[in-house]
Formats: C-alpha cells, structure tokens, sequence
C-alpha cells in the first residue's frame, strides 16, 4: 500500500524558509505532545554543522532541517524502548531501527518514521576541502546545497555553483563512499518517505509517499488540523520522480562495480591479503562499534573483550565483526567516518555483506519480520 | 621439510568423541594431525574458536557432532549446521576458503567414519597446502 501527495506547510514563514515547502516541520510540529519525543536536526552556523534537537513546543519547529548533507549522524540511536518517538530520518537510519526492532530494542507501535529520501551525504572535512581546491568558496558562504541532476550544486546569497558529481567523485570528492554504492534511496520501510523529488520547480512543494496506515493517520490529522495541506500530484511528475529514483541506483550499481567488485574478483589470496593490509593500522579503538547502529550488545559484548594487542593477523575483533555484520551491516558509512586512522571499515563490511546478499538474497534492515536465512533455528538445507 | 597439515578438530562429548574414542580401541589407523578439542556439544562451538583456530594458524578446521535428531541436547547440532554454513560463506568471501573448514557427522559407534573423513580431510588440507595467513613467518 502506498499513495503519493504533494504535501506543503500552511505556516506562511516555514513555507516560505523551509527546503520544500516546510512539509517535514509542519507536520513533525502537529505531532509534538502526541509522542514523547520529536526529533529531527537543526542547523547550527553553516550548512556543515548541525546538532538534533528535541522538539517541546512550535517555538522549536523554526530553523529544523530535515537534510543536512554533511551531518553524518545516525538517528536511529535517539530512539530509546518504551518511549514514544516521532522522528525525521535518511533511508539508511530507517534500516538501522528495523534491524533494532528485530534485536528487540525498538517497538514498531512505539515509532512513527518520517524519512527522507537521500540521493547520499558528504563528509565535512572533504566537503571543506572540496569548497577550497573545486569551488573555490568559503563555507560560511554557502546557504544550501543540492544534489540534482547528476550535479552537486553550492548556494551562495546571490549565486550557485554547480559541478558535476561524477568528475568531483573520480578525484575524490563528493559523496561518502558508502553513499556512492548505496542502492537504497526511497526509505520505503518508514511510514512516511518526503522528498524533493518529482516536484514541480519552485513549487515549494514536498513529494509525500505514505506506506502504512499510522503514516496516514499522521498526514491526515495534520491536514485536519490545519498544519499542513496536501493534494494529488500530477502523474507526470510521479514519473519523474521514480525516473530519479532508478537513474540514482543504476549510479549505486556502476559504484559499486568500481569500488566492491574489484575486491571481490581478486583471488582468494589477493583478497585475503587485501583484508589484512587494509585492517593492519587499527589501533584497537573500539570507535567503529561504538559508532554502529546496528551492533548493540550490552553487557557481555564479546568483541569488546577481544584482546586489542593481539598479534593476529587480522584482529580478532575485527574477525567477529565482519562476520556479524554479514547479514547485517546496513552500509551506513558510521565506522568509515568515526576511524582515527582512516580504514575504510565500511567498505570491507560492505564487501560482506553485498557478497552475502548475493548468495542468499537476504537484504538487512529490510522488514522487522525478516530473519537471516542461517538464524532461524531450523536444520540447513542439505544436512 | 614437507607439509604437514595442522588441524584442530572440535568434537562434541556425547557422539564424536565417542567415534573418537571406538576408533582407537578398534586400532583403527588415522593421520596423526589432528588435535582433538573436545565439547559438551557442538553446539557450543562459538564460530569465534573455529576464527580463533585459523588466525592462529591452523590449516584446517573439523567441526563435528551428533547425526541430527540424534544431539544429546535435542537441538545443539542444528545451530551447528547453520553456523557451519554461515562460516562456509565467511571464510570463501575472507579469502582463506570454505574448504578448510569441514563438518561430519559420528555417532559414538562410527569410529570407522570418524577416522575415515579425518583421513580424507587431511589429505585435502595437504593438498590445499598451508593456511594463507601464516604466509609471511608466523
């Protein structure tokens, strides 16, 4: 089940401040006092800084960001058990809750996700950088960025750059690496997917695709109560949108080829060596787990007891969390980014689960429903 | 100095300690190269000890149980079983290869099969040649 709408703020000042029509900060603002927490992110200074707030009153609503490209941040961590929470989130944050729902630490009644569709996000540090050597600006300078139609577009007060995403990728710029291979755009396991996608320019309008009947309800009392206002969108424009949708993941799909591919065609021997190689610098940190949505053991965490200063040729606990993560690692890209010596941790686990999925076709992060193929508990298929 | 293969071999108590066990006593002969670990349960073999067996060098690794339906604990080699072919698909995309790793079943009167398949295992790990990972000194 799924309908689509343009969906657009009736607050004069949101409509007119707000990315696409304000939806999102209307509709998260008739949601306050009906969940125990509303979350989403507010920027702080420039473009490239944000924190996420929790939202009390309409007061708040002012100044909230639903996508800030260069925040790379998890929100599915801001959803504690037992507390009711509205939150905004990118498609990769979605596919952390649900893999959390199926450990048990999130209820599904308890949530109410509002997603965001994500053509993939940037690094600050590479993005600054990028500004420097590709732009030539300055970050305060910037007050919005896009991606759209193959460019990745910088807007200043009174001008825009635009440069074409695949030449700032080839040399290194752009998109986080994961983003650059995720195939996953639409978050179509929220309850609610917006977006800027298929929406007629300038309309200051946001594209609403509602996928369960609590996302519905959601839209329908903020309509009844004034918030927000939605109609049909034009079939047209529908079109377009999912044109978007399949030309970002054909993108996905050539990255991939470039980035897990070669890995995977190496010889066994390359590949383990590869392996080794990529992982010898680790300092026993322990940032990587911390930093993953995915992988919340408390208490008696076993790879946390892993000796740090063992002499093996691959750490052991980079051994058990690439064989956890297998069928699990949802390529958000957090432990890349948290690595004080610049391993690129996801794309190994990438290279995991990607080979897994596959041989299985077993997806993570999917449906709550969902149980990886070799944890069910029943007898294996030849034995 | 030719290869020899070094194996660690996790056998549960009940089953394949037993065929173990009957395969001496029978005087049943098999390569000397495995070194016998031995488990209430294979069940219990955590997929962390058959990663901790390689890293530390091992050339190949023996997983072995109960014949299913038979497990002492009724259900212990199931998780076995899923967990032998979840470490299949490990250790291929790893790069050391799933076919150092091997699974059998013995019942405790199965010291003829038991010996058997140690001895079939050996002489593919001999043919396989040593664990990639220790290439370098270790």
């Amino acid at each position: 089940m799924s309908e689509c709408f343009w969906g657009w703020s009736m607050r004069e000042d949101l409509r007119k401040n707000g990315e696409s029509g304000g939806f999102v900060s209307s509709l998260i603002e008739s949601l306050i006092g009906d969940y125990d927490r509303v979350i989403s992110v507010r920027k702080t200074g420039t473009v490239f800084e944000g924190k996420v707030v929790d939202l009390k009153d309409s007061s708040d609503v002012k100044g909230i960001q639903g996508a800030l490209h260069s925040l790379c941040i998890n929100m599915s961590a801001y959803i504690k058990k037992g507390m009711r929470t509205a939150i905004v989130l990118k498609p990769c944050d979605a596919k952390a809750v649900i893999e959390n729902m199926k450990r048990n630490h999130v209820d599904r009644g308890d949530v109410l996700l509002i997603g965001l569709n994500c053509g993939g996000t940037l690094s600050p540090v590479n993005t600054m950088k990028m500004l420097d050597v590709e732009y030539e600006l300055r970050p305060d300078e910037v007050v919005k960025e896009e991606i759209s139609k193959g460019n990745l577009i910088f807007f200043t007060e009174d001008n825009e750059f635009s440069k074409s995403i695949d030449e700032l990728e080839e040399s290194g710029y752009g998109r986080r690496e994961s983003c650059r291979y995720c195939n996953y755009k639409i978050p179509s396991v929220c309850d609610i997917a917006c977006g800027n996608w298929g929406t007629p320019a300038g309309g200051k309008v946001t594209f609403v695709e509602i996928f369960t009947q609590k996302g519905e309800q959601a839209v329908r009392s903020a309509v009844e109560m004034g918030f927000v206002s939605v109609e049909a969108p034009s079939e047209k424009l529908v079109m377009v949108r999912s044109k978007i949708n399949s030309s970002m993941k054909k993108l996905a799909r050539s990255w991939k080829g470039k980035v897990l591919d070669p890995i995977m065609e190496l010889s066994p021997i390359d590949r383990l060596n590869y392996i080794t190689n990529t992982l010898s610098p680790c300092i026993g940190c322990y940032a990587c787990r911390k930093a993953c949505p995915v992988c919340n053991c408390t208490g008696d965490c076993k790879c946390l007891q892993m000796d740090p200063d063992d002499v093996l040729p691959i750490p052991q606990y980079h051994a058990v969390r690439l064989l956890h993560l297998m069928e699990s690692c949802i390529g958000c890209g957090n432990c890349t980014d948290v690595c004080p010596v610049d391993i690129p941790l996801a794309r190994l686990h990438q290279l995991f689960a990607k080979a897994y999925e596959d041989r299985t076709g077993y997806k993570p992060g999917m449906s709550a429903d969902d149980v990886p193929p070799l944890s069910r508990g029943d007898i294996p298929e030849g034995h | 100095m030719s290869f020899e293969p070094r194996i660690v071999a996790f056998l549960c108590n009940w089953c394949s300690y037993g065929a173990a066990d009957m395969a001496g006593t029978s005087r049943i002969q098999y390569p000397p190269n495995v070194r016998v670990i031995r488990f209430m349960c294979s069940g219990r073999i955590d997929p962390n000890f058959v990663l901790e067996a390689f890293l530390r060098g091992a050339d190949g690794v023996m997983m072995t149980g109960c014949h299913i339906g038979d497990c002492h604990y009724i259900d212990g080699n199931y998780k076995t079983a899923n967990r032998y072919e979840f470490l299949k698909h490990y250790l291929d995309i790893l790069g050391i290869g799933a076919d150092r790793l091997q699974l059998e079943w013995c019942s405790a009167a199965e010291g003829l099969k038991f010996a058997q398949s140690v001895t079939a295992f050996t002489e593919r790990i001999r043919a396989l040649g040593p664990n990639p990972l220790k290439e370098g000194g270790k």
